[in-house]
């Protein structure tokens, strides 16, 4: 076993991104060195990153891939494999999302590495490493052993708590330049569809979220006055996107966005666990819904039982402000 | 245009949640078996491309004999012409976690493929791994996460990606490649009922994996047997107290709530 | 529930489930206030092949027998009966001329709606409801076309229909002066007037037709002259069965919503389903739904080795559409104040049933079939 060394590996030099996935190994791994691979190709978020993460990690490898100023998934897959292949069983980490999931399975496949997307609790257990994940979307409860006689690649969920990262290590930091050839579309375009300045699902600390309860695309536009007023993001459950009241990047849940506002407002959402799974990491969530016995409410911190739609009028109208 | 579908077998939500031994696999009802609700998306999207461009849609299924032929013969009823049943009866834990699976899926015996479609994720494991690992095994590209195709007169087709936080667009022009369809792409169709009883008569290919051309059984065992899941259960629920106000009987309610959240500094 | 489905069944009504989660459910609520279904409401139905279930593959049809067609059919009433009628009153149509046995016609017919088009049957006139021999609208002879004048009403599909199988006098001599025939949309002369706007089965179209010098080859006739009664007659006996199976579909999503709703339901601090009285209308619910399913099973069974159901059809018809009124009733009242209003599924159920009592003939006139039948069974020799 090569395990010694835990590889975190990071497709943004987003600082945030890097603490909480430092969080996970120190939780988890507090034994194993650390060792930070990062695609970043912006110099002063790399800059930003060597600062914030001095001491803080045993090393750090910035990965240069030249010709490649946004983070392709199949570039970015194949420079990582050609950095890991000379690593006898690495075990790599990854902060859970969509386009990490992709990335890590894109490494796992070049290394006939082991893969577990999404997973809690890792724990060593002999020469074994056992994860737990969700299964059917949240319904069931699953737990994978991985021998770690081969390789390991895990996209891990944030920490609940927080961990006090160490702050005596010799970082030592890399440059190195990946030979991997970049081959893109011709017309390649790369957006980012959420920015930190605008007020969006990712950031907004209060996010306001409408369901079939509203009634028609008329009922759920009523959020929009809400959000205003409340400094809060618009979000929708699946059924509102699917009715065309909403556009599917507010989408929240399995299919949609995952999101850890401080205080979640589910109007008119029954709250299915395709639903749910999306906002477990909100701090406070509020339930409005006409029906008293739906399952959002098992889960909400607060209720009103009464009509989704009455209820933002109420609020509108008494300009409630955050 | 040869375009191969991968589709996978799942226990339906509903019935899996009720019956831990339908969603271990430790009992197989037939009826309980549905085709992997993302991979419908993947079987619309091959559909459309054979209807766009004419040719011929092959649907791959890995699993139990009963598992495959249950939903091969659903997606022909949806309009796949083709059906090929890999049996994985001699391997246990052949599963999404392992990278064995895509080496296995590669190998199914379906020549000049133009693509090579998966759905997003799997319902029931919740990876979305099979589309990078048949990729992989393929040593071709792999476009992950599609949510709009356009189809070019040249039969290239321009692809938007949609991620968590990001999207990408391009013109690929390479072939074969490997595509993973999102489950907002599109709106699958539904079976209609002369396809259904045509597909009942229809004949499936079969094969075991060690029936697969190049295929060396020791190795795959190896590696899948690296990846198991020893456990499923239902989530314990942690029991929250919620506080409950009544707009029906109590017209202050939307107050009481604002000045509650305030108190706690919620809001 | 007591019938045992084989694996296809299952599987079948799986299919419509799927369809009717996907398509039906998200509208019945704007449909049925609107009163009737959009431009384009069947034509997922169609290519599913939902119109051509029963129709036999020779003429394009799926070739599904009675019975399973009407399992399917008890599936997707459940979701909208209306919706249901519609493609019911299609093929039922198509049956009628595929009994009398020209099977030139029938191809005829079937191919023109085997694409995704309906047809209706006509029979009622204002004077000439439950009273067939009543039916004034005529057809005459011309060379090789007849001419056809007057005016159906009640016509299920009247507007949506492309061609019609219908009911007019060729001579005075009561019901033996009724012939049928296929009447194509297209024709000179057709006029759809007056839409019911109706209490319940407000997806479905029930329209007044008017025939005005309506010209058609005289091939269209059905059978010979003075058949039209007997045509009426074998497409009212498979539409009594099939209603009945609509109705059950009704039936069994009031007992649905309703037990679901009285597990749910809390009052004085637990739920109603734990009180007797709750109980006893489930029960009485269930009983009945299961009754009248088996009766419909039965007589679709009869219908499929071709035994006359013209007493058995009668009762079925007549015995579930009345004990439906209870069950649709009964689920109003475990609902409560909820019952009545909109926003919950069971009032509609409620108004969706009534007419079953009423249409294929009333129940009234069935109970009069019946002691015909009866009387003649009894008969000494």
């Amino acid at each position: 076993m090569g395990q010694d060394t835990i590889y975190l590996v990071t497709t943004t030099g987003d600082t945030a991104d890097v603490e909480a996935l430092q969080a996970v190994a120190q939780a988890n791994f507090p034994e194993k060195q650390t060792r930070l691979v990062v695609f970043e190709s912006n110099a002063d978020k790399v800059e930003n990153l060597k600062t914030k993460t001095a001491n803080t990690v045993d090393a750090i490898d910035f990965l240069a891939i030249s010709g490649l100023d946004y983070p392709d998934p199949n570039v970015l897959g194949k420079a990582f494999v050609a950095y890991f292949k000379n690593v006898d069983t690495p075990l790599i980490l990854l902060n859970s999302s969509r386009f990490n999931n992709a990335v890590a399975a894109r490494i796992a496949a070049g290394l006939t590495a082991s893969i577990v997307t999404d997973i809690e609790q890792p724990t060593i257990d002999g020469t074994n490493l056992i994860v737990s994940k969700k299964g059917y979307s949240g319904e069931l409860k699953r737990q994978v052993q991985l021998d770690m006689n081969g390789g390991i690649v895990l996209t891990v969920n944030p920490l609940k708590d927080p961990v006090k990262l160490p702050t005596d290590k010799d970082t030592v930091v890399q440059n190195i330049a990946s030979e991997v050839v970049v081959t893109l579309p011709e017309d390649a375009t790369y957006t980012l569809t959420t920015n930190d300045q605008d007020l969006n699902l990712d950031n907004a600390e209060v996010v306001v979220a409408g369901g079939r309860g509203l009634k028609s695309e008329a009922g759920f536009k009523e959020l929009y006055q809400l959000g205003k007023i409340m400094n809060a993001a618009v979000g929708a459950s699946r059924p509102v996107v699917d009715s065309g009241w909403a556009d599917s990047s507010l989408m929240i849940g399995q299919s949609g966005k995952s999101i850890s506002p401080k205080v979640y407002f589910a109007f008119g959402i029954s709250g299915t666990v395709q639903h749910t799974i999306g906002i477990e990491n909100a701090k406070c969530i509020v339930a409005i819904n006409s029906d008293k016995d739906a399952p959002i409410f098992k889960l909400a911190d607060y209720g009103i039982i009464g009509d989704a739609k009455a209820v933002i009028q109420q609020l509108v109208t008494s300009k409630v402000s955050n | 245009m040869n375009i191969v579908v991968y589709i996978k077998a799942v226990v339906d939500p509903d019935k899996a949640k009720n019956d831990l031994d339908l969603a271990k696999g430790t009992k197989e009802d037939k009826l309980a078996l549905i085709i992997n609700p993302y991979d419908k998306q993947a079987i619309e999207a091959a559909l459309q491309l054979k209807e766009k461009y004419t040719g011929k849609v092959t649907a791959v299924s890995l699993g139990s004999d009963l598992a495959t032929d249950k939903i091969l013969r659903d997606a022909l009823s949806l309009g796949v012409d083709e059906g090929i049943q890999i049996s994985n009866d001699d391997f246990e834990s052949l599963s999404s976690y392992s990278p064995a699976l895509g080496t296995v899926l590669a190998k199914a015996p379906v020549d000049d493929v133009d693509y090579y479609i998966t759905g997003r994720e799997a319902g029931d494991d919740n990876q979305s791994i099979t589309g990078a690992s048949i990729a992989a095994a393929l040593d071709v590209d792999f476009v992950d996460n599609v949510d709009e195709v356009e189809y070019n007169d040249d039969e290239t087709l321009t692809l938007t990606s949609r991620w968590d936080k990001s999207e990408l667009k391009g013109t690929y022009k390479q072939k074969p490649l490997v595509l993973s369809i999102k489950d907002t792409a599109n709106t699958p169709r539904l079976p209609s009922f002369k396809a259904k009883m045509q597909a009942k008569k229809a004949t499936l290919k079969h094969f075991k994996v060690s029936d697969l051309p190049d295929i060396d059984v020791a190795r795959i065992k190896a590696i899948a047997d690296r990846a198991t899941t020893i456990n499923l259960a239902k989530p314990e629920v942690a029991s929250k107290e919620t506080v409950l106000f009544n707009l029906n009987d109590d017209e202050n309610a939307v107050s009481e709530l604002v000045a509650d959240l305030k108190k706690h500094s919620i809001l | 529930m007591a019938l045992q489905y084989t694996e296809d069944q299952q599987e079948f009504i799986n299919m419509v489930k799927e369809f009717g989660e996907t398509e039906l459910k998200p509208h019945v609520k704007d449909w049925d206030e609107a009163g009737r279904c959009p431009e384009g409401a069947f034509d997922k139905a169609f290519d599913m092949g939902l119109h051509m279930l029963e129709v036999p593959e020779e003429y394009g049809g799926i070739g599904l027998n009675f019975e399973t067609t009407a399992m399917i059919f008890e599936e997707l009433a459940k979701y909208d009966a209306g919706y249901a009628i519609t493609l019911v009153s299609s093929f039922v149509a198509l049956r009628s001329v595929i009994l009398r046995g020209d099977k030139k016609l029938a191809k005829y017919f079937a191919d023109i709606i085997a694409p995704g088009k309906f047809a209706a049957f006509s029979l009622s006139e204002s004077n000439a409801g439950s009273d067939a021999g009543a039916v004034a609208a005529t057809a005459t002879k011309d060379g090789n076309e007849y001419v056809l004048n007057g005016e159906k009403t009640f016509v299920t599909n009247g507007n949506l229909a492309s061609i019609y199988v219908a009911i007019f006098r060729t001579s005075d001599d009561g019901n033996k002066g009724l012939s049928a025939f296929l009447v194509e949309r297209t024709r000179d002369g057709i006029t759809v007037g007056h839409h019911e706007d109706k209490m319940g089965l407000r997806l479905s179209d029930t329209s007044t037709v008017n025939f005005d010098n309506v010209r058609i080859p005289a091939d269209n006739l059905i059978g010979n002259e003075g058949d039209g009664f007997k045509v009426a007659l074998n497409s009212l006996n498979i539409s009594r069965a099939f209603v009945a199976t609509l109705a059950v579909g009704i039936m069994q999503r009031a007992l649905d919503e309703s037990v679901k709703y009285a597990k749910m339901r809390k009052q004085f601090g637990r739920p109603i389903i734990k009180f007797q009285s709750v109980q006893n209308m489930l029960a009485d619910m269930a009983t009945d739904v299961e009754a009248s399913r088996l009766m419909v099973n039965n007589t679709m069974k009869m219908m499929d080795n071709d035994l006359s159901v013209r007493k058995e059809g009668a009762m079925t018809k007549t015995f579930v559409s009345d004990v439906a009124q209870d069950v649709t009733s009964n689920a109003v009242q475990i609902f409560g104040g909820y019952g009545v209003s909109k926003e919950y599924p069971v009032e509609k159920l409620m108004r969706d049933v009534k007419v079953f009592q009423i249409f294929e003939g009333t129940n009234e006139i069935q109970r009069m079939t019946i002691a015909t039948e009866l009387n003649k069974e009894y008969e000494e020799d």
